[in-house]
């Protein structure tokens, strides 16, 4: 009878013990399964999360907008948020910043289809474009257009619910549509392959950051060291996905049964070019420059029409930054 | 002539309550301190429905005429259906299953579909308005065909009176007040489905305003903007209230 109890004691205490060595992270994703969140699902399938004492949970959102409100009001400990919304989301008072770059290279970019190609930006003018609320395209458009010189009032825009704007502009509904390059499986997947035509924005002299890891004043101040391990982990499943894509599509299946991996795949690929750059090759995956940030930041103080201006140093820091090198 | 001592009485109340909730709002902001992005106060809503650069008339009128369209589309397709229903009793077993099936299915999920049939634009989202409203009228309006007192149809028999004139003349007016109060639905509908369809896509309306600047956390001015769809929404059912106390004043109810 006190062998068992003290046993019964025993199992208890132990149990005890390690729940409370994990600590809760919660970490909003931007959106619905997307190529780009394998890392972190890898991360969490291999361990690197629970070996640094953090128990994981990772979260839907529905558009950057939504994981931004999650971080700020503390429903979220840190999240995936595209630049241009974090920055503008600074200018109207919320107290997060970025502290990791997902993007290095800028996906911006528009589709349309190949009977009625929107091949360069003089081809906009005069044309319906579909963009989502909150859409990065939408917002940075004025600018876009000034660095190429076109009217931006000569091109309408339309708003369109997420789940319809593929559907839009294969079904010839607008011109075209505002969306990251990496979503090109899924519009071929719509529209048929070979029939989806794309304006990357990064190849007509437009270069800002987009997907970004933020946290909250809050996570900084309170929990500093659990964020750097969050951030040192998430990089490591990174790693990871560069080095064996189709290992890490398989976990990502596999804690996610609902993604297409026909279409996740190249979703997928697309977003890995954005990140093997020579800037993350030299000072690791993640690595936020400070000159691209800052310009980033002006782009947002000029065209968006914030209440205040946004200072640069309020908008990210690199202090929670682990360097994981990008694998070869 | 509008008689303001009972009209005072009626309304004192709510006038009271309105004016309690708008300044616990004003202090909770002031006080509590949040953030504008979550909760703008009092004032930063007016200002924006003042003061603002949103071009408040061009998008009222756009969102205004989809929700009257799908008003009078809902009420008159809605009274038919009804009628047909009521009238035969072939066509209720036909209708009434295939009805109810429709009105189940959310037409958050069909809105997208609308956007590939239709496209985008004022008609789809009277349409979708429609859609939402229709339901209550047809319901309504059968049940009133219906249910009328055993002693006015007897009284018409008497009178050898034909289907289509008991039709007319009894059944008809028994109605009114039923299908006046299903149209108090229906307003409130039809606001919900236009909204709904230019949440999906749109380019301009008072939806469209709400997506566009929630995304950009420019909170003040959706929260203008749902104001100007509540003005709307109550000016449809104060008309509805207006109209049923014209056209049949002997029934009582509460509005």
């Amino acid at each position: 009878m006190k062998r068992t109890f003290s046993l019964a004691v025993a199992a208890v205490l132990a149990t005890a013990g390690s729940a409370s060595a994990q600590e809760k992270f919660t970490f909003a994703l931007n959106w619905f399964a997307v190529g780009d969140h394998a890392a972190y699902w890898v991360a969490l399938d291999k361990g690197y999360y629970k070996a640094k004492g953090l128990d994981v949970t990772l979260e839907n959102s529905k558009g950057s907008g939504d994981s931004i409100a999650k971080v700020d009001t503390g429903r979220a400990d840190a999240g995936l948020a595209d630049a241009a919304v974090v920055i503008a989301s600074i200018g109207r008072g919320t107290t997060v910043k970025t502290v990791g770059m997902v993007f290095d290279k800028t996906p911006l970019n528009i589709f349309s289809l190949k009977e009625k190609p929107l091949k360069s930006p003089k081809d906009l003018e005069g044309k319906t474009l579909g963009a989502p609320p909150g859409d990065s395209q939408r917002q940075m458009f004025p600018a876009f257009a000034k660095v190429n010189g076109i009217d931006p009032a000569k091109v309408s825009w339309v708003n369109i619910e997420p789940a319809a704007k593929i559907a839009a502009v294969a079904e010839k509904r607008m011109d075209g549509v505002g969306d990251y390059s990496t979503g090109l499986p899924l519009y071929e997947k719509a529209a048929g392959k070979g029939n989806v035509v794309m304006m990357p924005w990064a190849d007509f002299g437009f270069d800002m950051y987009s997907m970004s890891i933020i946290a909250s004043a809050k996570t900084m101040k309170e929990r500093p060291a659990a964020l750097k391990a969050f951030l040192e982990a998430s990089y490591m499943g990174w790693r990871d996905v560069m080095a064996d894509p189709q290992a890490a599509m398989a976990i990502f299946k596999k804690r996610v049964p609902e993604v297409d991996v026909d279409v996740m795949m190249p979703n997928m690929m697309i977003g890995l070019g954005l990140m093997k750059t020579d800037r993350y090759a030299k000072n690791g995956i993640g690595w936020i420059d400070e000159k691209k940030m800052c310009d980033s930041v002006e782009l947002v103080n000029t065209y968006m029409g914030l209440p205040r201006k946004v200072e640069c140093k309020a908008v990210f820091t690199s202090e929670f930054l682990p360097k994981v090198e990008m694998p070869k | 002539m509008i008689k303001f001592q009972p009209l005072l009485r009626q309304y004192w109340p709510t006038v009271v309550l309105f004016a309690f909730l708008l300044a616990s709002w004003q202090v909770a902001v002031s006080v509590g301190g949040i953030r504008e992005y979550l909760l703008p106060s009092p004032l930063a809503v007016w200002n924006a429905l003042w003061h603002g650069d949103t071009a408040w008339i061009q998008h009222l009128w756009v969102t205004t005429l989809e929700i009257v369209g799908a008003f009078f589309l809902a009420a008159g397709v809605g009274v038919a259906l009804g009628v047909a229903i009521a009238w035969s009793p072939l066509v209720a077993n036909a209708l009434v299953p295939f009805l109810v099936f429709v009105n189940t299915l959310p037409k958050v999920a069909i809105a997208p579909l609308f956007l590939i049939w239709m496209g985008y634009g004022i008609f789809p989202n009277m349409l979708m308005g429609a859609l939402i409203g229709f339901f209550p009228v047809v319901i309504n309006t059968a049940v009133g065909l219906s249910q009328v007192e055993a002693d006015m149809l007897d009284l018409g028999r008497v009178f050898n009176a034909p289907k289509w004139k008991i039709f007319a003349k009894i059944r008809i007016p028994n109605a009114l007040p039923y299908i006046l109060s299903a149209l108090k639905i229906t307003a409130t509908a039809a606001v919900v489905g236009a909204i709904v369809g230019e949440f999906v896509a749109s380019q301009k309306g008072l939806g469209y305003v709400i997506v566009t600047t929630q995304s950009s956390m420019n909170t003040s001015v959706a929260f203008a903007a749902l104001i100007w769809i509540s003005v709307v929404g109550l000016v449809l059912y104060g008309a509805v209230v207006l109209a049923a106390r014209l056209w049949a004043p002997w029934a009582e109810g509460i509005d």
